[in-house]
C-alpha cells in the first residue's frame, strides 16, 4: 500500500515538472499573447466597454517581461485578455438588455 | 394563398415595428419624473435639485451650514475675473454669448443643427476661446469650472428646458445618451441607472445614493472630497471609474450626449449652480 502511494506521489511530481518545464514561456510567446490581449482591449474600447484597469495590467505585464519574469508576465497578460474579452461580451449582451431597464 | 402570405408578412412587419418603437423623449421624461416623485413622495418637486440632501435630512443641516459660507465663493470670484478679462485680441466672452453671457446657462446643452452635435456650455466656452485665438481650457477642473461657476451663478432660478429639435441627428444624440445611462459597464457591471434609479435612496458602502432627477442642475460643484470645484463631466468620469470602467473623454461625444439626455430628464426644474456636495 505504502509503495503504491509513493509511486503515485512520484508520478505527480514527475508530471508536474514536465508540464512546468514544457510551459516555460519564451519572449515570442509573450509578444504574441500581449498582442492578442491588447487587441481584445482595443476592441472592447471601440464598443465603449473597456475596463478601467486593463491598460494598466498590460503596462505592468510589459515591465515584468522586460525585467525577465516571463511567467508572471504571461499571467498578467492572460488577466488583461480576459478583461478585454469580457468587455466585448458585456457590450454585446447590453446591446439587447439596456432597453429593458428604461423607466416606463 | 399568396395574399395570405403577404398579409402575414405585413402583420409581422408591423408587429416588429411596434415592438421596437421607441418611447418619445417626452414620454421618457414624464415617466422618469413620476418615478422619483412616487418613490420620494415626501420630497417637494423643486427640492430634487439639491441632490442627496433632498432625501438625507441629517446631512442636509450640515450642508445648509456650509452654504452660509459656501466653499465655492472663491471660485466664483475667480470665475468673474476670468469672465471679464479680455482676450489678447481685445474681445471678451460677452462677445460670444447671448445677453453678454449673463444668465444664459439654461441655453445649454442644446443640439446645434449646423455643427450636428450637442453643444455644452464648456464646449461653447472653448469654441469662443479658439475663435479668438486663445488656447482651450482643460475640461474637468480649474479655470473652466471657475468660469462656468460664475456663469451658472448669474443664471440661478432659470428653468431647465432642453429642447430636442425635429431632426434625426438630435434624436439620435438623445437616444445615445439614454442608452449610455441604462447600459452596464466596467468590471463591476453597473449602469448609471443601477445606482441612481433602482439604487436611489439606498446605500452603497456608506454613501446614500441620490435620485437622478435634478442631477445636472447645480454644476459645476465644489466637492469636499475634491477640495475644489469641478465639472459635470469630471463627475461622470468618477462614476464610471468607481465601477472599474474606463472613463470617457470629458466633452467627448459620449458624455455630451449623456448630459443632453440627463438634463432633458430634469426639464421643469431650476438651475441652482454652483453647488456644494460631499
Ligand atoms: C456604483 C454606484 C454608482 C454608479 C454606477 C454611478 N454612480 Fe453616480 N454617484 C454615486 C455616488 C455614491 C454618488 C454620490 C452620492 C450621490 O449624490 O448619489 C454619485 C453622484 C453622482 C452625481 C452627482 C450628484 C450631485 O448631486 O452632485 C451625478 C451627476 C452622477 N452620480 C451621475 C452618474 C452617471 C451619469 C453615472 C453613469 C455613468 C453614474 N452616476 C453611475 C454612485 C454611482
Amino acid at each position: 500500500m505504502k509503495s503504491i502511494l509513493r509511486t503515485i506521489v512520484a508520478c505527480v511530481f514527475f508530471f508536474t515538472a514536465c508540464v512546468v518545464g514544457a510551459s516555460e514561456p519564451t519572449a515570442e510567446d509573450f509578444n504574441k499573447a500581449f498582442a492578442e490581449a491588447n487587441a481584445a482591449r482595443k476592441m472592447a474600447g471601440e464598443l465603449g466597454h473597456e475596463w478601467r484597469d486593463t491598460a494598466k495590467i498590460l503596462r505592468k505585464a510589459q515591465e515584468t517581461a522586460t525585467a525577465g519574469d516571463l511567467k508572471k508576465a504571461m499571467e498578467l497578460v492572460a488577466e488583461a485578455k480576459l478583461q478585454g474579452e469580457a468587455g466585448i461580451v458585456q457590450a454585446k449582451r447590453e446591446g439587447a438588455l439596456w432597453e429593458g431597464r428604461v423607466i416606463r | 394563398m399568396k395574399k395570405l402570405i403577404a398579409c402575414f408578412a405585413l402583420g409581422c412587419f408591423f408587429a416588429g415595428v411596434s415592438t421596437v418603437a421607441l418611447s418619445t423623449p417626452e414620454e421618457d421624461r414624464v415617466a422618469f419624473q413620476n418615478y422619483y416623485q412616487t418613490k420620494f413622495s415626501d420630497v417637494p418637486y423643486d427640492d430634487f435639485i439639491n441632490g442627496v440632501y433632498s432625501i438625507d435630512m441629517p446631512s442636509r443641516e450640515q450642508w445648509q451650514t456650509l452654504e452660509e459660507f459656501p466653499p465655492y465663493e472663491l471660485a466664483l470670484e475667480q470665475g468673474e475675473t476670468i469672465f471679464n478679462t479680455p482676450f489678447a485680441n481685445g474681445k471678451t466672452y460677452a462677445d460670444c454669448f447671448d445677453n453678454g453671457g449673463i444668465g444664459i446657462r439654461q441655453n445649454y446643452p442644446y443640439f446645434d443643427l449646423e455643427q450636428g452635435q450637442v453643444i455644452t456650455l464648456e464646449l461653447a466656452i472653448n469654441q469662443c476661446r479658439e475663435a479668438n485665438g486663445e488656447k482651450p481650457f482643460r475640461y474637468k477642473r480649474g479655470k473652466i469650472a471657475e468660469l462656468t461657476a460664475y456663469m451658472a451663478y448669474t443664471s440661478r432660478g432659470e428653468t431647465i428646458n432642453v429642447v430636442i429639435p425635429d431632426d434625426p441627428r438630435a434624436l439620435a444624440a438623445y437616444e445615445m445618451g439614454k442608452k449610455f445611462y441604462y447600459t452596464k459597464r466596467g468590471q463591476l457591471n453597473f449602469a448609471c441607472a443601477d445606482c441612481h434609479v433602482g439604487g436611489s435612496g439606498g446605500y452603497i458602502r456608506t454613501e446614500l445614493l441620490s435620485p437622478a432627477l435634478g442631477h445636472t442642475s447645480h454644476f459645476p460643484v465644489y466637492r469636499l472630497k475634491w477640495g475644489a470645484i469641478g465639472t459635470l463631466h469630471r463627475r461622470f468620469s468618477g462614476c464610471n471609474q468607481q465601477v472599474r470602467a474606463k472613463a470617457f473623454k470629458a466633452q467627448g461625444e459620449e458624455y455630451r450626449n449623456l448630459e443632453y439626455f440627463l438634463t432633458y430628464m430634469s426639464n421643469g426644474l431650476e438651475y441652482n449652480g454652483p453647488g456644494v456636495r460631499k
